[in-house]
């Protein structure tokens, strides 16, 4: 049986919601109000930890594989929409991811949690669908090299009151760039996990994040000049 | 404090600001951080901007709702089980019903030794549920699920009228021993009952959980 109940917060954390909601499938927002209505599952699944059920599910367990697709699936696609632009391939990569999932459950050594291992299935095999569609910013890689004086035009986009164009802006980031962004700010990684998902160095996430808000500058200050 | 040597302090503390907003930073990089705002205008300022871009991010739309009809598909491409011959949207009434389809958990070996095995026996205080029963001592009418072995001379026809005639369908399997799970929105004992009586079934038995 669910209960909902209504509690209030002045803010919390995704991964405190995550844990407060059993990691639901991000459709959960907080709401003006800033009340949140609790759905309490009692279903044994949705009670598991991502942990225990990937452990189930190594053993060929139906219902806990159920359990990671109900949880997890939305949030994949999501994370790989958001990179592609392609709500087919976010769809496939999705079910790929779980297809792994499903037959490398015994791999999983439980040394990062489990979203992080899904995500970084799911970006490696976003970015080779993204090579084979030929879609691929090579302009926007060489972001081992950074200087730091050069900041852009002088545009400071959270003081930018058009958060539609700082939506318009993140659809223009490359699909690197996009994934530390969402990571980060969507999924509430540390940056020694977005390493993980996105098989590179810590400093290198920390450099694209860093091209990738001078890039949110660049896109903002051009929308402006068009307006 | 680790930081390039080619990296100003100001600079490394600067680059870790996302992960201050996010929360995520270690303890003690967090409480570094937060020493060198209260001295950084610049990077007070890089906060908020940070702040604004999180919450355009966190607002944006969720993925699609998961769905049974996709994890039918997804259960079918892992080889686990034939799409479904029908596709009846149950997820929906099941969380609507406050997934109040409780699965009884039962063993063979535990039924016999409650005494005869009766498959009409309600369910010992002991057994482990999914989720709680309905109100009322009734079994769970919504859905049930048991585990089949069919008989080696069964004809895919033969298991597919018996699947028609008991509203049943395959959720799982086969398993290497042969054993396939079934799912069925009809009342668990005449499932079972039915299964039982059947030729081309060699064992059926309500699933449990945990093995």
């Amino acid at each position: 049986m669910n209960l909902e109940v209504p509690i209030r917060y002045p803010r919390v954390s995704r991964r405190v919601e995550d844990h407060l909601l059993g990691a639901p499938g991000r459709g959960a927002q907080l709401p003006p109000s800033g009340i949140l209505l609790l759905k309490l599952a009692t279903s044994t699944t949705s009670r598991e930890t991502d942990a225990e059920l990937i452990r189930r599910v190594a053993t060929g367990d139906v219902q806990a594989f159920e359990g990671l697709y109900q949880r997890h699936h939305p949030r994949l696609i999501r994370f790989v929409r958001s990179l592609t632009k392609r709500a087919d391939v976010a769809e496939e990569v999705a079910n790929d991811t779980l297809v792994v999932a499903w037959q490398k459950a015994g791999d999983f050594q439980g040394r990062s949690r489990v979203s992080t291992w899904l995500m970084g299935i799911a970006y490696r095999m976003t970015m080779k669908q993204l090579r084979r569609l030929s879609r691929w910013w090579e302009d926007e890689l060489s972001d081992e090299h950074v200087d730091p004086d050069d900041e852009g035009p002088d545009v400071a986009f959270a003081r930018h009151e058009d958060r539609e164009a700082i939506r318009r802006a993140l659809e223009q980031l490359s699909p690197e760039h996009r994934a530390v962004v969402e990571l980060t700010f969507f999924e509430d990684c540390s940056y020694k996990e977005i390493a993980l998902v996105v098989g590179c160095p810590e400093n290198t996430v920390k450099t694209r994040m860093f091209h990738a808000r001078r890039r949110l500058r660049h896109l903002m200050a051009e929308s402006t000049d068009r307006d | 404090m680790h930081h390039d040597d080619d990296t100003t302090p100001h600079q490394h503390w600067r680059e870790l600001l996302p992960w201050h907003a996010n929360e995520s930073l270690a303890d003690d990089e967090r409480q570094q951080v937060e020493e060198h705002l209260e001295g950084c205008q610049e990077c007070r300022d890089e906060l908020d901007e940070l702040v604004s871009l999180q919450s355009v991010v966190a607002e944006s739309p969720a993925g699609p709702a998961a769905t049974e009809e996709g994890f039918q598909d997804l259960l079918a491409s892992v080889g686990v089980v034939q799409p479904t011959r029908s596709r009846r949207a149950r997820w929906p009434l099941l969380v609507m019903a406050g997934q109040a389809a409780a699965i009884v958990v039962l063993g063979v070996l535990l039924m016999q030794s409650q005494g005869g095995g009766s498959s009409t026996d309600a369910p010992p205080a002991s057994f482990r549920t999914l989720s709680d029963a309905p109100e009322g001592g009734g079994l769970p009418k919504d859905e049930v699920m048991v585990r089949v072995v069919f008989s080696e001379t069964a004809t895919e026809r033969a298991i597919r009228d018996l699947l028609l005639e008991l509203d049943a369908e395959i959720a799982a399997g086969p398993t290497i021993r042969g054993a396939y799970t079934l799912k069925s929105a009809s009342d668990r004992d005449g499932v079972l009952a039915g299964l039982r009586a059947s030729d081309v079934v060699r064992f059926a038995e309500p699933v449990t959980t945990g093995e």
